[in-house]
């Protein structure tokens, strides 16, 4: 099993792999953080979906496409996480906040919305979890109908 | 797949096919290779205005002519903004999309890049500009040229 917290602190590579049809991507993961957001940062706020009533955390991450082909970002919402109780938490998307936003170009948020990712060179983005959280709530992350291991 | 530098050395024409395979339509044309070089991206006026997004890569030109051997005009999307770049460990780069780059500066023009970006290819007449790529930073690396959904071989 793979937690969040020990995967930022350690710095892990983590090599991720999904079949898509007759095909099987790959790529290289690391989480740099995971922090809620500060909705004062984010230039009208009021632009994202219920931005009220949900608790948007964000995973900042650095990934490598190990894919013959460029791989399209939307695939990287095979990457969830599951908390200690067993409930799944999907990548959330709002285009306000990932794609049209000034801060979705300061926190890198647009680099995995609606864009490709080459082989063999390093992307760095951030993707977006609603996550109903409390203190004590402890992740792992997984890949949807795929694998994740410690490289 | 032809290496790329075979065929700029040799001057080769090479006779590309790219299909649309929702139509089920074969779009033939031919290209030979001028040069193939890394971009300074101070090369570039106003080169913020860039997407690059990565780190880790470089951005390289590739000068060619191409002519269009299909009967009627066609948009460059359906035949030299397939071609791509094979490396040595079979990992495939698609031509690098940035409206920037390829259309509204000035270096667009300079380079012609901007003559694949949107105008035609008129059928028999030689058309000379350039595509762009986005590759890793790797001096070790050897290129092919291809062709996403179709083939590449010596004319």
């Amino acid at each position: 099993m793979i937690f969040l917290n020990d995967a930022i602190k350690n710095g892990t590579w983590f090599h991720c792999e999904f079949p898509v049809k007759d095909q099987l991507y790959q790529f290289r993961l690391k989480v740099l953080s995971f922090q809620k957001l500060d909705l004062t940062e984010v230039d009208e706020p009021e632009k994202i979906n219920n931005w009220k009533d949900t608790i948007i955390w964000l995973m900042e991450t650095e990934i490598i496409n190990l894919s013959k082909e460029p791989m399209f970002s939307g695939f990287l919402s095979k990457i969830y996480l599951k908390n200690q109780y067993g409930s799944k938490f999907g990548r959330s998307g709002d285009s306000h906040l990932d794609n049209y936003s000034e801060f979705s170009k300061k926190k890198r948020l647009n680099r995995f919305a609606g864009q490709y990712l080459n082989p063999k060179i390093k992307a760095i983005g951030t993707l977006i979890y609603r996550l109903p959280i409390s203190d004590e709530s402890i992740f792992q992350i997984l890949i949807f109908d795929g694998n994740i291991s410690e490289e | 797949m032809i290496p790329i530098k075979e065929a700029i050395r040799s001057g080769v024409w090479l006779h590309c096919e790219y299909t649309d395979t929702r139509h089920d339509e074969i779009y033939p044309f031919r290209i030979k290779v001028l040069s193939f070089r890394k971009l300074n991206l101070a090369e570039v006026d106003n080169a913020e205005e860039l997407n690059l997004k990565d780190t880790d890569c470089d951005l390289w030109i590739m000068e060619l002519e191409a002519i269009n051997i299909k009967k009627e005009p066609v948009s460059p999307t359906y035949s030299v903004n397939n071609l791509i770049l094979v490396d040595n460990d079979g990992f495939r780069f698609h031509v690098f999309e940035d409206s920037h780059l390829r259309c509204w500066s000035g270096f667009a023009e300079k380079s012609k890049l901007n003559r694949f970006y949107g105008s035609d290819l008129t059928p028999k007449i030689k058309a000379v500009g350039a595509i762009p790529f986005q590759l890793p930073v790797d001096d070790e690396a050897v290129y092919s040229i291809s062709v996403r959904e179709g083939s590449v071989r010596e004319a």
